[in-house]
C-alpha cells in the first residue's frame, strides 16, 4: 500500500502537534499544582515571566516597554484585520446538485 | 392600524393629493386620513399603547416632583455620584446609539452608496431622537431649564469638555434637523425647502462627520474629570475618547438594524416595498460595518490596556468583569456578525445587533457607576430615578412612532 508524500507530512504533523499539546497541558497542570490549583496565581506568574508585570526604574525603561507591546499588538492588527476582512467576505459558495 | 389602513381608499396616506380634485389638509394628515373616533379606537386596541399610558402615569408625577422638589427626592445622585441612570443611560448610552445619522449620511452623500439610500433617512431620524431625547435626560438631571442658554451665549467656559459637548450636541441637532426637513417638506407640501437643503446636503454631512467625531470622543473625554475615580481598565485618559468614538460606530450601525426590524415586523404597513425588499440586504452591510468596526475596538481597548500597563488588573475580580463585559457586549455580537454574514444569515445578525446595544448600553453603564468609585462603593439607582428613565424613553417611542406614521421616512412621497 502506498502513501503519498502529504499524507506522511500530515500524518507527521499531526504527531507532533499531539506532543507538543500533551506537554503544554503537562506544563499547565503541572503549573497549577504548584500554585495550588489557582488560576490567576498561574497567570500572574506568567505574566511575571513573561515580563508584562515588572517594576520600572526610569520613565525611559517603562516608555521602551510599553511602547514596545503597543506596536507588537499594532503589528498583529495589520495581519489579523485583512485576514477577518476576507474572511466576513468570502461567502460560502452555493452547493447545486448536479443532474 | 393595519386592517384599517388596508380597508379604506387612498390609505396609508403617501402623497399629497387625496383624488383628483383634493389635496389632504393637515388635520387628515395627522389623523392618518381617518376620522377622530377611528383613531381613538385604534390607539384603544393596541396594548402598547396600556402600557406606554401606565408607565406615564407615575412617570409624570414622577417628573413633577424632581422639578418641585428637586433631584435628590428621585436620585441617590451626591458629589460622590453625580453622574447617575439619568446621564448614564440617558446621555452616555443614547448618543452612541445616535451615530448611525451621521455614519449613514456619510455612506450615501460622501462615499455614494445609494444602495444604503432606503434606509438614509431611519438612520438620520434615529441620530436626530437620540440626540434630542440625550438632551432632555440631561435637562432632567441638571434641571433649571431656562439656564440651557448659558454654555451658548452668556458664559462660555471654553476650557471645560462639558462645554465642547454642549456646543457640539447643540450645533450637531441643528444639522440633523436640517438634515431631515426634506422629509419634513414633502409631508407638508414645500417643496422650495427640500430644494434648499439637497443643494446643501453635502456641507450639513461633512459638518455633521465633525461634529459628530469630536463630540462621541468629547463624551469619553469628560471623564478624565474624574481620573482616579474610575477603575484603571474602564479609564483610559489617552485612549477613552477614541473607545467612545469607535464604538459609537457600530453602536449606531446596530440601533439601526434593530430599529428596521421593528419596522419590518410591526409597521409593515407603512414601508414601501423599496425599504422592504432591499432590507435584508442593507442589513447584511450594516453587519459588515459593524463587524470590522468591532476588530478595531477591541484592539484599541488592548493597546490601552498596554499603554496603561493594566496587565496586573486583568486577573482580579474587576479585570473578570471587563472581560465578561467585552465578551459578552463586543466579541460575541462580532462572530455572529462573521458568520452571519458569510452565510447570508440575517437573523442571526439581528440577534446580534441586539447583544451589540445592550452591551455598548452595559459599557456606558459600567463606566458611569459600577467602575466609578470602584474603590469604595456601588451606587444603586433609586426606583423614581429608574422609573423617570423609563418615563423619557416612553416619550421617545411615542415620538419616534408619531413621525414613522406620518413622515416619508420608510416609504417614498409620492408626486401627485
Amino acid at each position: 500500500m502506498k502513501t503519498s508524500p502529504s499524507r506522511v507530512m500530515l500524518n507527521t504533523s499531526m504527531v507532533f502537534g499531539s506532543l507538543v499539546g500533551l506537554w503544554a497541558l503537562a506544563a499547565l497542570i503541572g503549573g497549577l499544582r504548584q500554585t495550588g490549583w489557582q488560576v490567576t496565581e498561574l497567570l500572574r506568574q506568567y505574566m511575571v515571566a513573561t515580563g508584562m508585570i515588572q517594576p520600572f526604574h526610569t520613565l525611559v525603561d517603562f516608555y521602551s516597554h510599553i511602547k514596545g507591546v503597543e506596536y507588537l499588538i499594532c503589528v498583529a492588527f495589520f495581519v489579523a484585520f485583512p485576514l477577518f476582512y476576507r474572511y466576513v467576505n468570502e461567502e460560502r459558495k452555493e452547493v447545486r446538485t448536479e443532474k | 392600524m393595519k386592517a384599517l389602513v388596508n380597508e379604506a381608499p387612498g390609505l396609508p396616506i403617501d402623497r399629497s393629493r387625496k383624488d383628483h380634485a383634493s389635496s389632504w389638509n393637515v388635520r387628515e394628515k395627522l389623523l392618518l386620513g381617518l376620522s377622530v373616533r377611528d383613531y381613538l379606537a385604534q390607539m384603544m386596541r393596541n396594548p402598547v399603547n396600556w402600557v406606554l399610558a401606565a408607565i406615564l402615569l407615575l412617570g409624570i408625577p414622577l417628573l413633577g416632583q424632581r422639578y418641585l422638589f428637586g433631584l435628590a427626592t428621585v436620585t441617590h445622585g451626591s458629589q460622590d455620584y453625580p453622574w447617575g441612570l439619568l446621564l448614564g443611560f440617558g446621555l452616555f448610552g443614547m448618543v452612541p446609539l445616535s451615530a448611525s445619522g451621521f455614519l449613514l449620511s456619510t455612506a450615501v452623500e460622501i462615499f455614494h452608496r445609494k444602495d444604503f439610500l432606503p434606509i438614509e433617512r431611519l438612520a438620520l431620524l434615529n441620530g436626530l431622537l437620540g440626540y434630542f431625547f440625550a438632551v432632555i435626560y440631561l435637562l432632567v438631571d441638571l434641571g433649571m431649564p431656562w439656564r440651557l442658554t448659558y454654555p451658548m451665549v452668556v458664559s462660555f467656559g471654553p476650557a471645560a469638555v462639558l462645554f465642547l459637548v454642549a456646543w457640539h450636541v447643540a450645533t450637531y441637532l441643528s444639522v440633523q434637523i436640517a438634515e431631515m426637513v426634506p422629509a419634513f417638506a414633502e409631508w407638508v407640501g414645500w417643496p422650495a425647502a427640500k430644494r434648499w437643503i439637497k443643494s446643501i446636503a453635502l456641507g450639513l454631512t461633512i459638518a455633521g462627520i465633525i461634529l459628530s467625531t469630536l463630540h462621541q470622543g468629547a463624551l469619553g473625554a469628560l471623564f478624565c474629570y474624574a481620573p482616579a475615580k474610575i477603575h484603571p481598565l474602564w479609564m483610559s485618559p489617552e485612549f477613552l475618547w477614541l473607545h467612545f468614538f469607535c464604538s459609537s460606530i457600530f453602536a449606531g450601525l446596530c440601533m439601526v438594524i434593530i430599529v428596521s426590524t421593528l419596522l419590518k415586523h410591526f409597521m409593515a404597513w407603512r414601508c414601501d416595498d423599496r425599504f422592504l425588499d432591499n432590507l435584508d440586504r442593507i442589513t447584511i452591510g450594516l453587519a459588515k460595518g459593524s463587524a470590522y468596526a468591532m476588530i478595531t475596538y477591541l484592539v484599541i481597548k488592548l493597546v490601552a490596556i498596554a499603554h496603561d500597563q493594566e496587565w496586573q488588573y486583568l486577573i482580579t475580580g474587576w479585570g473578570f468583569y471587563y472581560l465578561l463585559e467585552l465578551g459578552i457586549g463586543v466579541v460575541l455580537p462580532m462572530v455572529m456578525f462573521a458568520r452571519g454574514v458569510r452565510n447570508h444569515n440575517v437573523a442571526i445578525l439581528r440577534f446580534g445587533a441586539l447583544i451589540a446595544v445592550l452591551g455598548i448600553i452595559w459599557n456606558r453603564l459600567n463606566t458611569v457607576l459600577v467602575a466609578y468609585n470602584w474603590r469604595h462603593y456601588q451606587e444603586l439607582p433609586t426606583w423614581q430615578e429608574t422609573w423617570i428613565v423609563f418615563t423619557v424613553l416612553a416619550f421617545y417611542f411615542i415620538i419616534y412612532r408619531f413621525i414613522l406614521y406620518r413622515l416619508p421616512v420608510v416609504f417614498a412621497w409620492k408626486q401627485p
